[in-house]
């Protein structure tokens, strides 16, 4: 059994989707949270010099994606063949697609620009990707093939950055609540610390 | 023997490392090029509204990464074992990160907006992609293991937006040529189209 270390800041950001791989995997991972000093300390330590890492048994993997990818291949939950591993990456690709928009406007500190930026990303870019994750979906249960895999997870985590009612499609709303109602991962909500992020 | 049919815009972009792969994996593809109205047509029937999409016997796979990644495991060219694959992936992650912030000085319309953000990608951006990505490589012939891996393509085809005497650091330029002339690259090289992209 490999020992898991993952290392990221008091947030749930670029790591919760590998948090979630864990939590619904059962693995065991220590959960390491830094602050402004000790980022400071470890950043040229790292292989990018950004968060989240993952150590595997002392050995260090950055990119939050990549991270994820190795964890959902470690847990079996990374799709079942090359082709459903194929479309399960290319839906992650597009789930975290949001994070630069909302960065976007978030850290916008001119308050004219970032009403305008607000406004752009609530009228277009998230019904947009709110339209191609519903039509991704469509009748299904899961985003890939029959059961839970990284691309389930992936897609709901980034809702925790978008008002509840603003998921629109009723597809994806269901998905939303039945992902969120799966034993590990409700266990794990319930207990996950409460951050700003 | 599954068809492979690649389907992007006239040019290198999103698409070139992929094209790159097959090159090198010597795979048969069909290379399809795409414009203005074409396009239009072609979109609603994509699964992401974007490209490039591959089509592998008649199944459409879309975002970009995604499908190098499908096409280096298809190739032998993902990595050895599940840990040289994260890795790997972790390269190609950092790798196209330059995407977007040369778009953003390139399709700024406005001058003095451009030529500040060209100052800070030239002044900031650029050197520190550059640092880590040598950093990376350190003494090593390939960014992976002991052989050519996508990763290595990945960086190899993100020169291509950048001055070639922009690259600076010695293990950098080296490895550049190495991949250059591997002989299904350069005998891919030789022949490509030339593009404005």
């Amino acid at each position: 059994m490999p020992s898991y270390k993952l290392t990221y800041f008091d947030g749930r950001g670029r790591a919760e989707l590998t948090r979630l791989l864990f939590a619904q995997s059962g693995k065991a991972f220590e959960d390491v949270r830094v602050q402004g000093e000790e980022w400071s300390k470890l950043k040229p330590n790292t292989p990018w010099g950004s968060l989240p890492i993952l150590e595997v048994d002392g050995k260090m993997l950055g990119q939050s994606i990549a991270i994820a990818r190795y964890v959902a291949k470690a847990v079996n939950l990374a799709g079942k063949d090359e082709w459903e591993q194929a479309i399960a990456d290319s839906i992650v690709d597009a789930a975290v697609d949001l994070f630069p928009p909302i960065g976007k406007y978030k850290f916008e500190s001119d308050e004219t620009k970032k009403a305008e930026l607000k406004k752009n990303f609530d009228e277009k870019t998230l019904p947009a990707y709110l339209q191609n994750m519903s039509k991704q979906l469509g009748k299904n249960e899961y985003f890939v093939g029959k059961s839970v895999t990284w691309a389930d997870l992936a897609v709901i985590s980034m809702w925790e950055m978008v008002p509840e009612n603003d998921l629109c499609h009723a597809n994806l709303k269901e998905h939303c609540s039945r992902i969120k109602k799966l034993p590990n991962i409700a266990a794990y909500l319930k207990k996950r610390p409460e951050t700003a992020f």
